[in-house]
């Protein structure tokens, strides 16, 4: 009987299920040089530095997916602090996964990208597959809860066109907006120039298909606007039209709610694939969007894997329209937000696919002709009866990056760039994150340049290697140096710490800092 | 290009089988039964050893680890200079590393035919059903003379049970944590010249565990980890089948052995612990769905006489099928569902190479190997790959045999990588009775996979079709010895051995643009390190083993450290009581850090697992009724990693916790 007794409990614990591993399993990260900080996970997201204290600054942890407020002043960043984003991200009581199967669709949780000033203190995290844009406290890394609504009735949206935002007529309080929105395209054919279908979800008629692939966030003139870049399919890259998301953020006594736009609560692009949202404020005091469209681009690199058309288009946000579009061909921009000198005359991006920068020339907005009526945008490279061209380096021009002596060839290593400028807007930097580079380029705006600045005002002043090229010969060592961020201040001046500080990718995810104009004595 | 059919090699070899045993059976009447009794054929390796009498490495027999639930990982990784690296908990992957190698750069072999995965390189241990497996043949070092492509690190022989001339009976079963449950059958017996032995094997888990999530820890001290620190392993099922069938025939002319040695595996594919969100990223409904059939043809012509220096012929067909599905598209992407086949038709003649009688010191064995590999996929498209060898190995002895000198040539020739001519040698000198010293110069090579060349281009991934083949060469050296005193009832056996590699152009696949993944060569590397093994046996009743490995690689243009192995392992056992009525078993491994990327400036954390078994055999207690039906009745009790640590040999894959299982296991 004893022995019976024994082997029924020696059986109960044999099926019982195991431990649960209950020591946290803790990853070491360590230096890879003095002037790099380890960060969780690979390939950081997002970094913005501080407005209100340009020795702070907020990197967005891919994984664990985290906001760390990082300290700028020394010769390595340091991490104050780190706000991980829980599995109910926009804290509507439901986990993401759990919440987006409840609203028919796959179990979701956000994947973290892009982050940028929304308002003084208030930082916005774009974060795809769940597809939302988290508020986020620039002094914590925590998330912010701030109003949301649905779309409220007589709007030209409906709120079962956003089925992850609260319940039509109720206002919650959430640390997100929804970015999973019912897209209605105006031209209802893909990259491939195949038709939208019905999505049965959103409407019984007209072509429309779910956003996806959130990317940058901006607020301007009361009104959130966020891009969404829409992939169809990843294995034979196609995309869905772009759309920018509009969203009302305050009405006009100051009062703060997220919720669609009543009239237009979304923006088709032309160009496919918006990736970058910029607000521009022009030296007239013109505040405009300012979108950049990457075009239908692969997985892949190089002048291959770009099989669109890009563009910047700018929107009115007053208007809540596309007013102006300056082509850049087949150039596939990169995703970063524009960077625009202090003076506010030149906009550079960086290249998805090549070692190559872009420009456009934001003189061409002051045009206040740009702003009237309801016509087609008016396309700015020169063609247009009356308006300048405002590409300075664009596809058929680029501004091209000198090759690494000692890197790869080009068969191997077509480049991926991101671009800066320093406080002064005088020059500009940029990483390549295949060869390792940064590169300088001197901006001479002085005097009054002609519209669009000519060529020869950017001139190339040197490249240095600051990582390992992107080959084997490079493993172990620091490689893949992406988003490039320069503090504001006059270095040994302001500050005496680096100036620039950069996102390297490999072997596991830092951020560097660099002295780029801040020399030591 | 097209593959070689797996139904008319396996009918071809059955015919022959048929053709050769009906002409055999016409003999067997004037072949005395005992003529054939004593025979084992087991190609040229001698038993109980090494096939290389100067190469470091160990013979692990299963039969020693009874009713200790033990999986092929499990066992392998008690061995020295051998790290398994495991991708989950029971029935998930796991693979080999030998000295620093990676999975792809060890031969594994069953019964002397290569087994690895032409396809992708490695081998997963877990498709390997120990209860089938009657010892392991480990050899660390350069294999290259004997196995030709991918014996970089070492090789790893599964011997699989075989007839042996005698009635053999034997059932076990076990159930433990996570629901898992296995348990396996084999018998072989004799009738006149002929002797069979058959197995079968099945395993099923549900196979989900709770995991800690990592938390990573910077040079300042600040932690960041995933909300909630915890998930739960889903999708994790699997149900996995294995048989073996060995058939054998004497005749007058020598012998006809057939082995079979089949694996079908089927489950969820729950993929990476890698995102935020209560599950973690995990992938819920993914399935993979695998099998592998691995035919083997013999003859052995001794003239009926176990001899080791026989003349062998032999032939082989090796069929793989790999279908991974997951039905979750991404965008509007069509579902994934991935097939391979890959087929390996391979010969493989060998002989003594007659020596004048000055030459009586010197015994010299060549080998011819040829094999065939084709590979269909739809994804990677269809290709294939002639690989054929000439080596010839040799044995001389000097000095009243205390001095052995083992030379070594293969000339090897692989399709699109050309020939290569890889010269060895190695030396045993025995320097007193119980001390021998061992040293050893070997060369290796690999070529690459076939995923590694033709993998697909899906534009974040693609293969390399302009890969080199990585080249190597190792020495080593050390000392074994065994010392018995107090009347033999103290037994100390030891192996303490240095070793050196430099690996040129080893093959890593590494990001080749921010968004693509390839693999490349990477330039010349360096591994060496130190091995320890020492045994102690005391009486009857207590076995202590203790194997420990320090480790250091370095790759050559940057200084920086490979990544994926621990610099060092450390394995303690403890066996009490007599074998053939009781033991109990307390194990601990310590492992340290092990670097998760090149450069090393990840680290997972060192850690000491602890497990035990206790296992009684009611057939060794008198008066049960057991004894006198069975020759062993045993009845276990297992834990594993009792302290509850959070295991990961890949920053990717968690494994499980504490767990425990009960079983059974019978001989009769």
């Amino acid at each position: 009987m004893r022995r019976r007794a024994l082997l029924l409990v020696l059986s109960a614990m044999a099926c019982a299920g195991g431990g649960d591993s209950g020591d946290p399993l803790l990853v070491e990260d360590q230096p890879l040089s003095p002037d790099c900080l380890p960060v969780a996970g690979d390939f950081p997201s997002g970094l913005v530095v501080s407005q209100s204290d340009p020795a702070r600054a907020a990197l967005v942890q891919f994984q664990p997916p985290a906001v760390a407020i990082l300290d700028l002043a020394g010769e390595r960043p340091a991490i104050l602090q780190v706000e991980g984003i829980p599995p109910d991200s926009d804290s509507d009581g439901v986990e993401d996964a759990l919440r987006s199967a409840q609203a028919g669709f796959f179990p979701l949780n956000p994947v973290m990208g892009a982050i940028g000033f929304g308002e003084p203190d208030l930082l916005l995290l774009s974060a795809s597959n769940y597809e939302e844009v988290l508020f986020i406290d620039e002094q914590t890394g925590g998330r912010v809860g701030l109003p949301v609504a649905n779309a409220a009735s007589g709007a030209v949206a409906e709120s079962h066109h956003y089925p992850l935002l609260p319940p039509a007529g109720e206002v919650h309080v959430r640390t997100a907006v929804s970015t999973k929105a019912c897209v209605f395209p105006e031209v209802p054919f893909d990259s491939a120039g195949e038709a939208v279908g019905v999505e049965p979800r959103c409407d019984p008629v007209r072509p429309a298909f779910f956003s996806n692939l959130t990317a940058g966030a901006s607020i301007a003139a009361g009104h959130l606007f966020v891009a969404t870049s829409n992939l169809r399919s990843s294995g034979d890259p196609r995309y869905y039209p772009g759309s920018v998301l509009v969203f009302d953020w305050r009405d006009e006594v100051g009062d703060l709610r997220v919720q669609p736009d009543l009239q237009v609560p979304q923006i088709s692009t032309r160009a496919f694939n918006p990736t970058g949202v910029v607000t521009y404020r022009t030296p007239s005091g013109r505040e405009v969007v300012l979108v950049t469209l990457s075009g239908a681009i692969g997985a892949g690199t190089g002048s291959r894997n770009i099989f669109g058309e890009a563009a910047v288009e700018v929107i009115d946000p007053r208007r809540l329209r596309v007013v102006a579009r300056i082509p850049l061909g087949a150039a596939g921009p990169a995703f970063d937000r524009m960077a625009i000198d202090a003076s506010g005359r030149v906009g550079i991006l960086g290249a998805s696919s090549q070692r190559r920068l872009y420009a456009v020339d934001l003189a061409a907005l002051e045009d206040p002709r740009l702003y009237e009526g309801d016509g087609d945008p008016v396309i700015l490279d020169g063609l247009s009866v009356g308006f300048p061209d405002a590409r300075i380096f664009h596809a058929d021009a680029p501004l091209v990056l000198p090759d690494r002596g000692d890197g790869p060839p080009d068969s191997q290593c077509e480049g991926f760039t991101h671009a800066a400028l320093n406080a002064a807007g005088t020059r500009i930097l940029a990483t390549d994150q295949c060869d390792g580079s940064l590169t300088l380029v001197e901006l001479d705006l002085a005097g009054e340049p002609s519209l669009p600045v000519p060529g020869d005002r950017f001139r190339v002043l040197r490249s240095d290697p600051v990582t390992a090229a992107l080959t084997p010969a490079g493993l172990g060592l620091k490689q893949a140096p992406g988003i490039l961020r320069v503090r504001d201040g006059v270095p040994g001046v302001d500050y005496r710490g680096p100036d620039a500080f950069m996102l390297v990718g490999l072997p596991g995810a830092s951020i560097c800092a660099l002295r780029v104009e801040s020399r030591l004595d | 290009m097209h593959s070689p059919p797996l139904a008319p090699t396996l009918l071809g070899s059955v015919l022959a089988w048929g053709a050769f045993s009906a002409s055999a059976d016409a003999r067997a009447v004037a072949t005395p039964p005992d003529a054939t009794e004593e025979i084992r054929v087991e190609g040229s390796r001698p038993e109980g050893g090494l096939p290389d009498p100067t190469a470091f490495g160990d013979v692990l027999r299963v039969d020693d680890f009874e009713a200790e639930g033990k999986s092929l990982a499990d066992l392998l990784s008690e061995s020295a200079g051998v790290f398994v690296r495991r991708f989950g908990g029971p029935g998930d992957s796991s693979e080999v590393s030998i000295r620093g190698s990676s999975a792809a750069q060890v031969a594994v072999t069953i019964n002397g035919v290569r087994a690895d995965s032409a396809f992708r390189g490695g081998f997963d241990l877990s498709r390997i059903c120990l209860p089938l497996i009657d010892r392991v043949e480990i050899q660390r070092g350069g294999g290259a003379i004997r196995e030709g492509s991918g014996a970089v690190g070492g090789t790893v022989n599964l011997v699989t049970r075989a007839p042996d001339g005698q009635d053999h009976r034997r059932v076990d079963f076990s159930g433990g944590s996570f629901d898992t449950y296995q348990g396996s059958v084999y018998l072989s017996e004799r009738a006149a010249a002929s002797s069979y032995a058959l197995g079968y094997c099945g395993f099923g888990t549900e196979g989900d565990f709770r995991f800690s999530r990592p938390v990573y820890r910077g040079p300042d001290g600040v932690e960041s980890g995933f909300t909630p620190p915890e998930a739960r392993r889903i999708n994790n099922d699997r149900v996995q089948h294995g048989a073996s069938l060995g058939l054998e025939r004497s005749t007058g002319l020598g012998s006809l052995r057939f082995d079979d040695f089949f694996v079908y595996s089927a489950g969820g594919e729950p993929g990476i612990d890698c995102c935020g969100g209560v599950e973690a990223g995990q992938n819920s409904e993914a399935r993979s769905r695998d099998w592998t059939n691995l035919a083997q043809l013999r003859w052995r012509f001794d003239g009926g006489e176990a001899r080791a220096d026989a003349v062998e012929v032999g032939l082989h067909h090796r069929y793989e099928v790999h279908r991974f599905r997951d039905p979750r598209p991404r965008f509007e992407d069509p579902p994934v569902d991935v097939r391979q086949r890959i087929s390996t038709l391979g010969a493989r003649v060998s002989g003594p190479v007659p020596l004048p009688a000055f030459a009586q010191s010197l015994a010299l064995r060549a080998n011819l190997d040829f094999d065939w590999y084709a590979l269909t996929s739809r994804e990677a498209g269809d290709h294939s790959r002639g690989v054929g060898a000439f080596a010839m190995t040799g044995e001389w002895t000097g000095f009243g045999r205390r001095l052995l000198l083992a030379p070594g040539l293969r000339v090897d020739w692989s399709e699109g990588f050309g020939v290569r001519a890889l010269p060895a040698l190695g030396l045993r000198v025995q320097a007193r009775e119980n001390l021998a010293v061992l040293a050893n110069v070997t060369p290796a090579f690999r070529i690459p996979s076939f995923d590694e060349l033709f993998h697909p281009d899906e534009g974040f991934i693609r293969g390399n079709p302009d890969l080199e083949a990585e080249e190597a060469w190792e020495f080593d050296a050390g000392f074994e010895y065994v010392h018995a005193f107090l009347h033999g009832q103290v037994e100390v056996r030891g192996m303490l051995g240095y070793f050196y590699r430099d690996i040129d152009d080893s093959i890593v696949w590494v990001l080749v643009s921010d968004r693509t993944l390839e693999p490349r060569n990477t330039g010349a590397a360096r591994v060496q390190g130190v091995e320890l093994s020492t045994r102690l046996g005391v009486g009857d009743n207590l076995r202590v083993s203790f194997e420990h490995t320090e480790l250091r690689s370095r790759r050559q243009a940057t200084g920086e450290d490979l990544a994926g192995v621990p610099e060092r392992e450390s394995h303690l056992r403890v066996e009490l009581g007599p074998t053939d009525l009781w033991k109990w078993v307390v194990e601990t491994q310590y492992t340290g850090e092990i670097r998760v990327n090149e450069g090393g400036g990840r680290r997972l954390p060192s850690r000491t697992v602890w497990n035990t078994s206790v296992a009684l055999n009611l057939a060794g207690i008198p008066g049960t009724g057991f004894a006198a039906d069975f020759e062993r009745f045993w009845l276990s009790l297992d834990f594993q990693n009792l302290g509850d640590v959070a295991l990961r040999d890949t920053l990717a894959f968690p494994q499980p916790g504490r767990s425990v299982s009960l079983g059974f296991e019978v001989h009769w």
